[in-house]
């Protein structure tokens, strides 16, 4: 691309959700590593928020997407985001109940 | 059995680096590993979701930048996958593990025969998009990827075939850890025609999805030991990114080739465990 072109907005409309998921996966890694060195009383709580970040880093993503769509007037695909979220909840209240 | 924590970072990088590069998810190599190496099924499911679900943290950004994944695509086929996955995961403790490892490997077996049946390049680069960005086209399943520097157009076909063997591999998942992208990967290529590069990454946001369901429930069933949990995930971070940085050098037919070998060692490992 020249350098007298403008830059395509487009190459920068996912730059804030790549910072935030490198940002998580940093935060990840440091906690993971921390943990092996810790007692193992200490080491679960650690752990717990190594797991934590994982698995809230993808909802949050799709959190994300779906605020995003929505702000575009993207509804389908907003509603397909939504409708993910809720089988997912749906699924662990089943477990949660079933325990 | 118990696993040192330094060879089970070896594993999980391992896993991470073949299942990010290839789209399959960091767990359909090490969870066949673990077994081999005398794991329980039921103690490595949940590590298997904690692999996959760094791996696919690992290579988003990545993939997020070069514009590699179809944010819309991958959640209309985690739709039925999430429901395959909740089934599994709840329905785990049921079914008999020498059934469920049978069907791993068969089910490696098919994707790999789906990835090596093909050669050469469906999706070709057309001019008329050379001047575009990577990505996907808003409100619709297409969209566009670089290719050695030109754009590659696509469209996803054949819906209601993706969603149901993605509701497969999200049961799959759910009864057994492995993420089901061995599956996903070259069912969104071969039935949906979503070039196989596109298809990993989205395979890859996809997966981190399924290991959050999964995980989330083995959690509610006390089925999560952190300790070796979180030596898996640092050599899964580790993996991921360097799998990442490969998927997007290597070529189509290259990731391909990869991934159906990749299967191929998987159905052997799983099915010789069954013997």
């Amino acid at each position: 691309m020249s350098d007298d072109l403008p830059l395509d907005p487009r190459l920068d409309r996912y730059r804030p959700l790549s910072r935030a998921l490198t940002a998580a996966l940093v935060v990840t890694v440091a906690l993971a590593a921390i943990t092996l060195l810790l007692p193992e009383r200490a080491a679960g709580w650690t752990g717990a928020a190594v797991v934590s970040v994982l698995v809230a880093a993808p909802l949050v993503r799709v959190v994300w997407l779906v605020r995003r769509w929505l702000a575009r007037g993207d509804r389908r695909y907003a509603a397909v985001g939504v409708a993910v979220l809720v089988v997912i909840a749906g699924g662990v209240l089943i477990a949660a109940l079933r325990t | 059995m118990s696993i040192s924590a330094p060879l089970l970072v070896l594993l999980g990088a391992l896993g991470a680096l073949v299942g990010s590069a290839g789209g399959i998810g960091g767990a359909t190599l090490l969870v066949p590993l673990l077994l081999l190496l005398g794991m329980e099924p039921r103690d490595a499911a949940p590590l298997g979701l904690l692999a996959v679900a760094t791996g696919s943290l690992a290579a988003a950004s990545r993939q997020v930048e070069d514009g590699l994944v179809h944010h819309r695509l991958g959640l209309t086929v985690e739709l039925t996958a999430a429901v395959g996955t909740v089934a599994g995961a709840l329905a785990s403790t049921q079914v008999p593990q020498v059934w469920l490892a049978r069907l791993l490997g068969f089910a490696a077996l098919a994707g790999a025969a789906a990835a090596l049946g093909r050669s050469g390049v469906r999706n070709l680069p057309q001019a008329t998009f050379d001047a575009d960005v990577g990505g996907e086209w808003p409100g619709t399943l297409g969209g566009q990827y670089s290719l050695g520097g030109r754009m590659v157009p696509y469209q996803a076909v054949r819906l209601p075939a993706g969603l149901a063997v993605s509701a497969f591999a999200g049961l799959v998942a759910g009864l057994s850890g492995v993420g089901g992208g061995f599956v996903k990967t070259p069912a969104m290529s071969e039935i949906m025609r979503v070039p196989v590069k596109v298809a990993g990454a989205t395979t890859t946001f996809t997966l981190g999805l399924t290991a959050s369901t999964g995980l989330l429930i083995f959690a509610v069933q006390g089925r999560l030991d952190v300790r070796d949990g979180v030596a898996v995930v640092l050599g899964a971070a580790a993996g991921g990114l360097v799998g990442a940085r490969l998927q997007s050098r290597l070529a189509a037919t290259t990731v391909r080739r990869l991934t159906g070998f990749l299967l191929v060692l998987v159905a052997v490992v799983v099915l010789w465990s069954t013997r």
